[in-house]
């Protein structure tokens, strides 16, 4: 063991000082930090230009209906049409006189509640907002000119939270930014879960390619088994990939909320840290699976650039989840989005996606699991009887009969 | 007790043999040649005693014990096939080389400073290898090798891409390693090395031991019927002498069959030819390495 760690310890060094890898790593804090920063800064300015330009070239009609009398007696924009009642308004939407209407509710002076109904909300929810600005800009202006008390001075600063819902009372689907939390954000962090994955296999198929190319294996391999450098390799980088992951995590920790605080419907956005540990499990899964993989790559080939020409065989069917994300974020538990998180290869990836888009089919996620965690052990075991031989095999590739000759043993 | 001793040593991979039959062993302060053609088998033979290959048939033994990585860990081990890491200093290239043969990070750190600076490594060892020229690298890597104070060396083919100065450097060292006790093998194409160097010789052809003894007696073994002395006087023909020639100031006679040294020397005398030095003519390594791998039907 205390070789495996040496070379572990090695192997970690050597990756975090590597230029490719400070920059990959502290280029997403940085980026996140100046997003931040930028809205932080700039954030009013921001959305007082969107909500300026949006509610000039807005061209939706709207009913309106005041249970609260803020607006009693006030003249309405002309995009704006006051209704007796709720019935008489809906019957203005059906036949499409206009785009959607409000409902202020009673208590409103106190809960801030305007019911918002549209029979659609756009492809991206951009109806909700047209519609979010155009009446905050209405109450607001109603609440400032009232000289109202300074209790009430909150919701003159955030006059309406928007509760939507379709026709039938049902919430809309993917309405309000809360949908890029709901979807964008997990299917992102899946991405760079995989991106952890990649860089640190491809670190170990450079260091297996490099050592044979440099000639330096020999010397190792004089000092400690196939067995155990690779064990070393696997670990160290492992280590080094999870040192990327807690220098993106960290940060994002501290900076997302202050972020999300710059959102006016955001507040009661809450993470679902449930699916944490399955989220690492494939993450760890797959990395052991592509690290067996890249190994043997690594071993197989005589140059660097050979092992990576190799490699891109095995990351292409590995990213095709990604090609095929619309299913997958459709029917995260759909035939498609189960039999590629069935596929050992396509597996980390796809179990990623369809625990991102909210899968609830725990059986098939935990068999999922269960067979990239028997494939594993398999891999590596193949993996290190190739790694023995094809190490010290230099200026030609090995044949198919070297392999199975390998694993055979 | 030898320090190492492999007996019956055979291995192939897949349909070519490359050891059929080595048998050999090293005395602790003895310094032993390991010679053969290229493909002979020497190189197989190192791994099999490093355990870098399994071998298939044999008896591998390192201080009259079977190998296991700790006793293959006392071995200093100079690969033909080398190289140091890229793109990391050089002290720490070394060091991690160290830390595999067990040593701590700091007796890692503290030797190979030592070893640098006795290979004239001093100005190198924060430069990155990617930078060190082939004979720095070359240093570098025997740096690595006497890290530990091995009492077995195993060097393969040692000497190349190093200036005459760092040659001899290289070879004081390995004698000093031999006078402080240390078992050492050393591989190579270089005979005249070889002759000043080693106490003993085996020699591969065709994946088998073809000669094997001290040095002085194989080269006596292998000699021709053949006189060489110095004089200041000309001379010219000798009767039992096929053939004299001139060679950096001293006769070389070849004798006629069956014609003994001291019948020339006799005629030498009766001539009134001053001697200043009279030798039977020993066999170079280089004809012995020639005539036993012919001998062996090598196809080299």
């Amino acid at each position: 063991m205390r070789n495996a760690a040496v070379v572990a310890s090695w192997e970690l060094r050597r990756t975090i000082g590597r230029k490719g890898f400070l920059i990959s790593t502290a280029a997403l804090p940085v980026l996140l930090a100046i997003t931040v920063l930028v809205f932080v800064i700039f954030g009013d300015r921001i959305g007082g230009a969107v909500a300026e330009a949006s509610t000039s070239d807005s061209d939706n009609r709207y009913g309106l209906i005041d249970y609260a009398g803020v607006l009693a007696g006030r003249n309405l924009p002309p995009d704006f049409s006051r209704f007796a009642d709720e019935a008489t308004m809906r019957a203005a939407l059906s036949r499409g006189d206009v785009d959607g209407y409000f409902v202020v509710d009673a208590g409103y002076m106190a809960s801030g509640d305007v019911r918002f109904v549209a029979d659609e909300f756009g492809t991206f929810g951009e109806r909700e907002g047209d519609a979010r600005r155009a009446i905050r800009s209405v109450l607001l202006e109603a609440l400032l000119e009232a000289h109202v008390a300074p209790e009430i001075a909150p919701r003159i600063q955030q006059p309406v939270t928007l509760r939507a819902e379709s026709e039938d009372g049902s919430p809309p689907p993917g309405f309000g930014a809360g949908m890029i939390f709901d979807s964008v954000v997990p299917y992102v962090a899946a991405i760079l879960f995989m991106v952890v994955v990649f860089t640190s296999a491809g670190y170990l198929l450079e260091g297996v390619s490099e050592e044979k190319e440099t000639r330096v294996i020999e010397l190792v391999l004089s000092s400690v088994t196939p067995d155990q450098l690779l064990l070393g390799k696997v670990a160290g980088q492992a280590l080094a990939g999870l040192t990327q992951l807690l220098a993106w995590v960290l940060p994002a920790l501290a900076l997302v909320p202050v972020l999300l605080a710059q959102f006016d419907d955001l507040g009661d956005l809450t993470f679902n840290l449930a699916v944490l540990p399955l989220a690492l499990a494939y993450l760890l899964l797959g990395y052991l699976l592509f690290a067996a993989f890249y190994a043997t790559v690594g071993s197989l080939t005589t140059s660097f650039k050979e092992s990576q020409q190799l490699a891109a065989y095995l990351i292409l069917p590995s990213i095709v989840p990604f090609m095929l994300s619309a299913f997958i974020q459709g029917d995260p538990d759909g035939m498609l989005a189960v039999a590629l998180s069935w596929i050992p290869i396509t597996a980390p990836i796809a179990g990623l996606m369809r625990v991102a888009a909210g899968s609830q089919d725990t059986l098939s996620l935990a068999i999922s699991v269960g067979i990239l965690a028997a494939c594993v052990p398999l891999a590596l075991w193949i993996s290190t009887r190739v790694f023995r031989i094809g190490l010290l095999v230099y200026g030609r590739r090995l044949r198919l009969g070297d392999i199975v000759r390998a694993v055979r043993g | 007790m030898p320090a190492l001793e492999i007996r019956g040593l055979r291995k192939s991979f897949a349909d070519v043999t490359a050891v059929r039959d080595v048998s050999l062993s090293v005395e602790p302060g003895e310094i032993l040649g390991l010679l053969g053609p290229n493909g002979a088998g020497k190189t197989t033979t190192i791994r099999s005693v490093m355990g870098i290959v399994t071998p298939d048939a044999g008896d591998i033994r390192i201080h009259d014990r079977p190998p296991t990585i700790e006793l293959r860990r006392r071995i200093g081990y100079l690969p033909e096939e080398r190289g140091l890491h890229r793109g990391v200093r050089t002290l720490d290239a070394v060091e991690y080389l160290g830390r595999l043969k067990g040593l701590s990070r700091a007796q890692a750190r503290f030797r190979a400073e030592a070893w640098l600076g006795r290979l004239d490594l001093d100005e190198a060892t924060s430069r990155k290898t990617d930078g060190l020229s082939r004979g720095m690298a070359q240093k570098a890597q025997i740096a690595a090798t006497l890290l530990t104070d091995p009492d077995i060396l195993i060097l393969d083919e040692p000497t190349q891409n190093l200036d005459p100065i760092n040659v001899k450097l290289l070879l004081d060292i390995i004698r000093e390693r031999r006078d402080a006790g240390a078992a050492i093998v050393i591989s190579t194409h270089v005979m005249s090395q070889v002759e000043h160097l080693a106490d003993r010789i085996y020699l591969i052809a065709d994946g088998r031991g073809v000669v094997e003894g001290r040095v002085a007696d194989v080269r006596r073994a292998y000699a021709p019927n053949a006189v060489r002395f110095a004089s200041p006087d000309r001379v010219a023909d000798l009767p039992g002498v096929a053939e004299l020639r001139d060679e950096d100031g001293a006769y070389y006679a070849v004798l006629a069959a069956g014609v003994a040294p001291e019948t020339v020397l006799r005629e030498l005398v009766q001539r009134g030819v001053r001697i200043d030095r009279f030798e039977r003519a020993l066999a170079s390594l280089d004809d012995v390495f020639i005539q036993a791998v012919r001998e062996a039907g090598h196809d080299a």
